[in-house]
């Protein structure tokens, strides 16, 4: 009896604690997306009166070539993920060794993460134009004769965004490692030392398993902000995905479609799309991983 | 660290590994360094050319092949850029506003994340997924919405409109779940012996317990309030009210665009962030260790 | 552990179903009075704000109630607000009981900030808008008609080819208010080095290609960036674009065809810069004030900027008339305007401003301290654009003065242009870059800006 009335009161604490939370995550997270799906079956424009249209936007959809353009590049962008997630566990035991003006060098590689992307976009446009520096260095190192168009060639343009991407998410990602490496106890590594273990051993057999979840996490965040990336694009390349779409990914081809075409409507349709497939990425990427970042703990 | 590891070896054994970290210490930094010098050039290159053109007086901005150290430096671009729009008046606008958005999200997803991590009321399964969730769901009209609610609470051009759409954040609440999941439940169920309330124990015992990953929500959220763009600009009516973001965003205008202003105008916008970062940062790793640790 | 896995991903997948069901149902009522609700929000925000206390007072301009105008630039501020704020001043002067609230937004905020204030509610009174933007929110209603709703003495004063620009139908949505019309400027120092005679400035474009392909070789520099805009480009080459009836898009043309092999064969030579393909006006100012391309083809408002951030580069420049795309032919004007959104609840308020804003004295006064054009023929008259000083600045406003006349803005005059205009702009892209022939470009181009055009003219 008393035990259950124990209970209770716990319950009332967890529900009391709760309630100012979900309150606003119902006002501006729940009610904005349950209000916005239905709008993938009209033609809203927010400025205009709003008809209902049925599957149109959709089957629209399916003959946009912009659109499947946009999902492919969308889907190629996943590939830094891999890249992002590899350097930055290398930062991470880079920066995790006690060494003089280690903490300089942790700041120095979270630099890219807080700098804005209008700031970071003028930057790399300064790196990749023709008479840029990147061109400048290859060109005085002989490696290439001609100067290399990366901003204006379509089968470049979309990897040069990429390594803006890379360039500031390595820190975001080093110090979530880094706290994971620092989560590891040192007795184990220290131990598996003791026994003759190389430090390649040690980061094979202890460092890589424990990081695991941090791993798992990681990519989770990476892969989810691959498909959504908008801000590069956008501010290096506009909302057309210049030159000629080879940039237009569905984030920024959504946006295009709502903001400057007005058409949200079918832009709610795309987004919808978009959105089934990264929750059907997204479970198969629970599914196919050994341990879930999500239920590590549990 | 090592000194744990040391009297757990044998006694044959220290030696050795005296000598080995004897080299060790004399190697590793001759390969670390060069490598830890070669990312940080990397990643501060643009940042560095950025500082550097904010440097720079007019005619070299703009020099073939690029100046790399600016020759006169100046401090000119930065005086004007305080001269010609009140940064003072934006910074104080910025600090204003990502200190109670961060605040808000503090407080909210601790309070959030807490009964979902540590206490397994009815329904709990079915509110974390439903708030994990909304990562992937779309949210197409997700700013009119937002804006059109922020007008019906009357709080249109004001700080409290920019702030509580954003005052709580799922992923926060997902990280700091994971991390009050990890306390041992010995804590707990000591205090609660010892007769503390529900509210107690989750302020004085579990909530120091989190200080790291406290510390992460506060860097990215302190991040993202401060580079705040669009939001703020559509929330408020009186060009006074803005943030430094969008205020810098006027020295960019077609009519009167100075890159060196720019420049400057984005590193004053970094500094502070990098301040918190580094004075975070300490806190952030002890926080991490003392966690581990203790 | 991995059934814990699976078993979760599957409450994910489950929950996110049912969110998503619960939404649908939901969501058959919730649109229909989305509609609704959109119009509602006009009156409950009112209700909340003092500003709108003239509300109803549309139809009644003898209302004697004060009434707030709500005044949106681009990317005024901080330099011009000397200047908005003294204009305004002045109007309230003349016009007691009506206050003008000016906001001025950063650049590229206006379409976000826009749409959802129109969207919730908060419409502003008077917005400064592109002729682009312009045309695609006429296109959505959301405009006020001003052939309808504005005077003819308030109409009168402006070019009428310039007030044409925002026409959909037998409707025009904007007053024009300020543009600048591109002069040729070129450094000095680079046609010497190059050979050239610095007293010779290209007048066609044929001459400048052979001036660019002559400084190339011997300087190894860009001679000029094209500001590609294809659909304003053909169209002053004498390519009609669309029918007079705006049913049929007429764009594969010899005409057109000359022009978009001569620019391709610039740029698959090298003789134009790669990045032309998408530069900006920033782009190629930012390459002529660093001396790495001989001329700059620009409004003659961003010299003003080859002034201040580079010095000596614009010692050495030179301007002249712009070489033309055909003899005797307009010049593409890019033009603000100033529109009254329909869901303003004041509009002759705010017709009268935007017409203040925009008239012979405000433009006069505006164009004295920056160096644009005024879209007002008296202003355009006035022997401050025929004095012309010594330096490059105030030559190019000479130059341009004097083609003012020939400006225009070119807008296809349909709803939803910008969706037909895109087939171009991409296609240009397309050919610049080798994935088209220009024969291909055009043909693609025409049967998808057709399919458009219909598609756009069986929906209304």
């Amino acid at each position: 009896m008393a035990a259950s009335k124990e209970r209770k009161r716990r319950y009332r604490f967890a529900y009391m604690m709760l309630t100012p939370g979900v309150i606003l995550l119902i006002v501006f997270t729940f009610y904005p997306v349950i209000y916005g799906l239905p709008l993938a079956f009209t033609n809203y424009s927010a400025v205009d009166t709003t008809d209902w249209v049925g599957f149109k936007n959709f089957d629209k959809a399916f003959h946009d070539p912009d659109f499947w353009i946009s999902l492919k590049n969308s889907l190629l962008y996943v590939i830094v993920v891999p890249v992002i997630q590899i350097l930055s566990i290398l930062m991470a035991v880079l920066v995790n060794n006690k060494l003089r003006f280690v903490q300089f060098f942790r700041v120095a590689y979270f630099i890219p993460v807080v700098t804005s992307m209008v700031a970071a976009a003028i930057a790399w446009k300064w790196v990749f134009e023709e008479q840029g520096i990147l061109n400048y260095f290859l060109e005085t190192l002989g490696v290439i004769d001609e100067p290399i168009s990366f901003m204006a060639e379509p089968k470049l343009a979309l990897y040069g965004v990429m390594c803006v991407t890379i360039w500031k998410g390595l820190g975001y990602y080093m110090m979530i490692y880094l706290a994971g490496l620092q989560s590891i106890p040192s007795e184990l590594q220290e131990a598996a030392r003791i026994d003759g273990a190389g430090w390649l051993q040690v980061i094979w057999r202890i460092t890589i398993p424990l990081l695991m979840p941090f791993v798992l996490l990681c990519s989770l965040m990476s892969v989810m902000g691959a498909i959504r990336v908008f801000d590069e694009i956008f501010v290096m390349h506009g909302p057309k995905g210049d030159p000629v779409s080879s940039t237009l990914v569905t984030s920024v081809y959504t946006y295009k479609l709502a903001f400057q075409d007005f058409n949200f409507g079918y832009s709610a349709a795309v987004g919808l799309v978009v959105s089934l497939l990264i929750m059907v990425l997204t479970i198969l990427l629970f599914r196919y991983t050994r341990k879930g970042g999500l239920t590590y703990y549990e | 660290m090592s000194e744990a590891a040391s009297l757990a070896s044998p006694e044959r054994d220290r030696s050795r590994t005296r000598k080995r970290r004897f080299a060790k210490k004399l190697i590793a930094p001759l390969i670390l360094y060069p490598l830890l010098i070669l990312t940080a050039l990397i990643c501060l290159g643009p940042f560095l050319w950025l500082l550097s053109t904010a440097l720079k007086t007019g005619d070299n901005v703009y020099a073939f092949p690029p100046q790399f150290i600016p020759n006169p430096i100046t401090f000119d671009n930065f005086i004007d850029v305080f001269n010609i729009m009140p940064l003072w008046h934006y910074i104080w606008n910025t600090v204003y506003m990502t200190v109670l958005g961060v605040g808000l999200n503090l407080l909210l997803c601790t309070i959030t994340a807490y009964p979902l991590a540590r206490i397994s009321f009815p329904g709990r399964s079915f509110i974390f997924y439903a708030i994990v969730s909304t990562m992937i769901l779309p949210n197409a009209a997700g700013m009119i919405v937002n804006f059109i609610i922020i007008n019906k609470f009357g709080l249109y051009n004001s700080m409290l409109g920019v702030v509580l759409p954003s005052a709580i954040s799922v992923f926060n609440i997902f990280l700091l779940r994971q991390a009050f999941i990890t306390i041992p439940n010995d804590m707990e169920h000591s205090a609660r012996v010892d007769g503390a309330g529900e509210f107690r124990i989750f302020l004085i015992i579990m909530l120091p317990m989190i200080r790291p990953a406290v510390a992460t929500v506060l860097i990215f959220d302190f991040m993202a309030f401060w580079n705040s763009l669009i939001w703020p600009v559509i929330v408020f009516d009186d060009q006074s009210k803005y943030p430094l973001g969008p205020a810098l965003q006027y020295l960019n205008g077609t009519l009167a665009y100075n890159f060196p202003y720019i420049a400057a105008g984005t590193i004053i916008s970094i500094l502070p962030i990098v301040i918190i970062f580094l004075f975070l940062q300490k806190q952030f790793i002890n926080g991490m260790v003392g966690a581990v640790k203790g | 552990m991995e059934r814990t896995i699976r078993k979760s991903a599957t409450i994910l997948a489950v929950t996110m179903m049912m969110s998503s069901l619960l939404a649908a149902c939901s969501g058959s009522n919730n649109t229909p009075d989305n509609t609704k609700q959109n119009a509602e929000a006009t009156p409950s925000a009112a209700s909340n704000n003092t500003k709108e206390e003239g509300e109803g007072s549309k139809q009644e301009p003898e209302k004697k109630e004060p009434v707030e105008l709500s005044f949106w630039t681009i990317s005024l501020s901080p330099n011009f607000d000397d200047y908005i704020n003294g204009r305004i001043k002045v109007f309230e002067d003349q016009n007691p009981g009506i206050t003008v609230k000016w906001t001025d937004l950063p650049y590229g905020a206006m379409e976000n900030k826009l749409l959802t204030s129109i969207a919730g509610g908060k419409s502003p009174d008077v917005v400064n808008l592109n002729t682009g933007m312009t045309m695609t929110l006429a296109g959505k209603n959301a405009l006020v008609d001003l052939n309808a709703e504005a005077t003819e003495e308030q109409r009168s004063i402006y070019f009428e080819d310039l007030y044409n620009s925002t026409k959909l139908g037998n409707s025009a949505y904007a007053f024009p208010w300020y543009y600048g019309l591109s002069v040729f400027a070129y450094n000095k120092k680079i046609y010497e080095d190059a050979g050239l005679d610095p007293n010779k400035p290209p007048t066609t474009m044929e001459e400048l290609k052979q001036q660019a392909i002559t400084i190339k070789e011997k300087t190894g520099k860009y001679g000029f960036v094209p500001s590609y805009n294809p659909p304003a480009d053909f169209y002053f080459q004498g390519v009609p674009i669309i029918s007079e009836d705006k049913t049929k898009i007429i764009v594969n043309t010899p005409e057109a065809l000359a022009w978009a092999k001569w620019s391709k064969e610039l740029y698959d030579k090298g003789i134009v810069p790669k990045e032309s393909i998408s530069a900006d006006a920033n782009y190629a100012t930012d390459k002529y004030q660093s001396g790495q391309i001989a001329t700059l083809i620009t409004g003659a408002q961003f010299l003003n900027r080859v002034k201040t951030n580079a010095k000596n580069i614009y010692d050495q420049t030179l301007v002249a008339k712009m070489p033309s795309l055909k003899p005797g032919g307009k010049y593409q004007a890019g033009l603000m305007n100033v529109v009254v959104p329909t869901m303003s609840k004041n509009h002759p308020e705010a017709i009268a401003f935007a017409n203040f804003i925009t008239n012979d004295e405000s433009q006069l006064a505006f164009a004295k301290i920056v160096n644009i054009l005024p879209s007002t023929k008296k202003a355009a008259a006035d022997p401050f654009f025929t004095e012309a000083g010594t330096d490059s600045e105030s030559m190019a406003k000479v130059i341009t003065a004097q083609m003012a006349s020939q400006a225009q803005d070119f807008s296809l005059g349909i709803r939803n242009e910008g969706e037909v205009l895109d087939f171009l702009w991409k296609g240009w892209q397309a050919m610049l870059t080798g994935k088209e022939t220009p024969e291909e470009m055009l043909k693609n181009a025409e049967e998808n800006m057709q399919k458009k055009l219909d598609e756009i003219n069986a929906e209304n």
